[in-house]
């Protein structure tokens, strides 16, 4: 009994070692290369130097304008790709000929990269607010369409089967059924257009923007400002890892019942 | 039995009995999509191609924001024509192989290795999950700053943007192969290098096309936003190119190429995996 618990802290011990050894390695080369001039300190300053920096920029506020401006364009592209697509993919599935009929056109889009259409969202949108919400919109909305295609489309066939033996109203059968048996693929299916979705405000921000994170690294770039640079893509970089892991969090609670079967 | 119920909820009508053998089902699935099938596959395109021809002709939509659908296709020929549209394709493709194989190159074996080691494989994890975890264009101007803007910063980018997709699936796909046949090759007698190729491997095969399908998406989609800035050529180049001219019709050509582009190299790719795994799809509708 007195050994168990010491044997776990020794164990949960061992796996912070694992699961940090290799960053920690990463940051201590980023501090010691180029204090030591290994690296170009002007390529790569020493993590100091770009941490003090970031500390600058977030104390004296310049980062949270670029922050709020970059959240403000993602959520309201990513909110109406998740408000549009995912019931316009649970409608595509309904039958197997609205799926049929649907398919080609979903195929093409879903294999279009979405920066291909920029110019033609700039040439009818102009550059301005619009045009990033669009291009965002669209890049978030195409894998949520997909997930919930595909999610449908495996439900085990048994189970509707069942269901319908048991003479289950359609409605229910959705809720009931198709929906709950889904959800694993809808929220695959939010981390990828989450991803997607920065990779669309970085391009739309380096293009025809004077403000967000998107535009501060490019700029800062072209500024030879390489420290405040690296400070904007810490910050970028951390912001889609806590959505991703947000995410993650919320896919294991919603899909308890599934390891709990 | 239990593909018999499946089949019959995916044809709709039959009875299981018809479906004793493999052949028979086939042959069904075949006929049951028929022509009337093959025709509504493609009515969409053919909608939207009439709809883009008609609207603009008619004046509903401002035919300087949208060409008329001929007329965008006697440009693109045009372009075909004179050499113009091959001189930056060109261009694009060799950027995009090169990425693309070289982070294959990189990450396959690499993958392999570290589903094998395991203990190595725990100690990177963390590391190999951040780098996929940031946003590929976001490291873009590191990138123009260590290799300066040129071919180089745009192979590596593209390089990036492939790898750590295709490394963490080809673990997941070495790392998860059933032990039960790991145990039973060894117990035969399988030494470690055969057991590799003739079992691991093959095994791991869908996981890595999976990766292979998610990196060439993402190296397409890295190839535009690259040649978007500090470049003079390449597709991602001229549809911008085209735009900032207002050459309408020719921008669009360019927009509907690489769509098809991207759709052509999905549909090689789904082949491959078609070909180098085999598993049973299963479909089914709720609303009929």
């Amino acid at each position: 009994m007195t050994v168990i618990p010491a044997q776990k802290k020794l164990l949960s011990g061992q796996f912070i070692f694992r699961k940090t050894i290799a960053i920690a390695i990463f940051l201590f080369i980023w501090q010691v290369f180029p204090s030591l001039e290994i690296i170009n300190p002007r390529t790569l300053p020493p993590l100091s130097v770009v941490l003090t920096k970031l500390w600058q920029i977030i104390i004296n506020g310049e980062l949270r304008v670029h922050i709020a401006i970059s959240l403000k364009r993602s959520v309201s592209g990513f909110s109406a790709a998740v408000v549009v697509a995912i019931p316009l993919g649970f409608m595509m599935v309904w039958s197997k000929k609205i799926h049929q009929f649907f398919n080609p056109i979903v195929q093409l889009f879903r294999n279009t990269s979405s920066l291909a259409l920029y110019p033609v969202v700039l040439l009818i949108f102009g550059i301005g607010e619009t045009a990033k919400f669009i291009i965002i919109f669209w890049t978030a909305s195409w894998p949520l369409l997909i997930s919930v295609i595909d999610g449908v489309r495996a439900v085990d066939a048994i189970y509707v089967k069942a269901a319908k033996s048991m003479s289950i109203s359609t409605v229910a059968l959705f809720f009931r059924v198709i929906l709950p048996s889904t959800i694993p693929y809808i929220l695959t299916g939010l981390r990828i257009s989450a991803t997607r979705s920065m990779v669309a405000l970085v391009a739309a921000e380096m293009l025809g923007a004077s403000s967000g994170l998107g535009y501060l690294i490019f700029d800062t770039q072209n500024k030879d400002e390489i420290d405040k640079m690296y400070a904007a893509i810490i910050t970028l970089i951390s912001i889609g890892m806590l959505i991703n892991f947000g995410l993650i969090r919320l896919e294991k609670r919603l899909t308890v019942w599934k390891r709990s079967a | 039995m239990a593909t018999d119920v499946k089949a019959n909820v995916i044809e709709g009508s039959l009875t299981p009995n018809a479906l004793k053998s493999d052949v028979a089902l086939k042959l069904l699935k075949k006929t049951g999509r028929g022509v009337g099938g093959f025709f509504l596959s493609f009515a969409i395109i053919f909608i939207i191609i009439a709809l883009w021809e008609a609207f603009p002709r008619f004046g509903w939509i401002d035919p300087f924001l949208l060409p008329p659908f001929s007329e965008v296709l006697g440009n693109t020929l045009n372009l075909f024509k004179t050499g113009e549209f091959f001189k930056h394709f060109n261009v694009s493709v060799v950027r995009i192989v090169t990425g693309f194989f070289g982070g294959l190159c990189l990450a396959i074996p690499l993958g392999v290795f570290m589903g094998w080691f395991k203990t190595f494989e725990e100690y990177v994890n963390p590391l190999v999950e951040a780098c996929r975890n940031s946003s590929v264009l976001t490291l873009y101007p590191i990138f123009i700053l260590l290799f300066g803007i040129g071919e180089k910063a745009k192979i590596s980018i593209i390089m990036w943007g492939t790898v750590w997709v295709v490394l963490l699936n080809t673990i997941s796909g070495v790392k998860n192969v059933d032990p039960v046949l790991i145990k039973s090759a060894r117990s035969m007698g399988m030494r470690d290098w055969s057991l590799l190729w003739k079992v691991i491997l093959p095994a791991a095969t869908p996981s890595i096309i999976t990766g292979v399908r998610l990196g060439a998406a993402n190296s397409i989609l890295i190839l535009i936003a690259a040649e978007m800035i500090g470049s003079n050529a390449g597709l991602g180049y001229m549809i911008f190119y085209y735009e900032a001219r207002y050459a309408i019709p020719e921008m669009y050509g360019g927009v509907v190429f690489l769509a098809i582009m991207g759709l052509a190299v999905n549909e090689a790719l789904f082949r491959l995996e078609k070909r180098l795994t085999s598993w049973h799809e299963k479909s089914i509708y709720f609303g009929t």
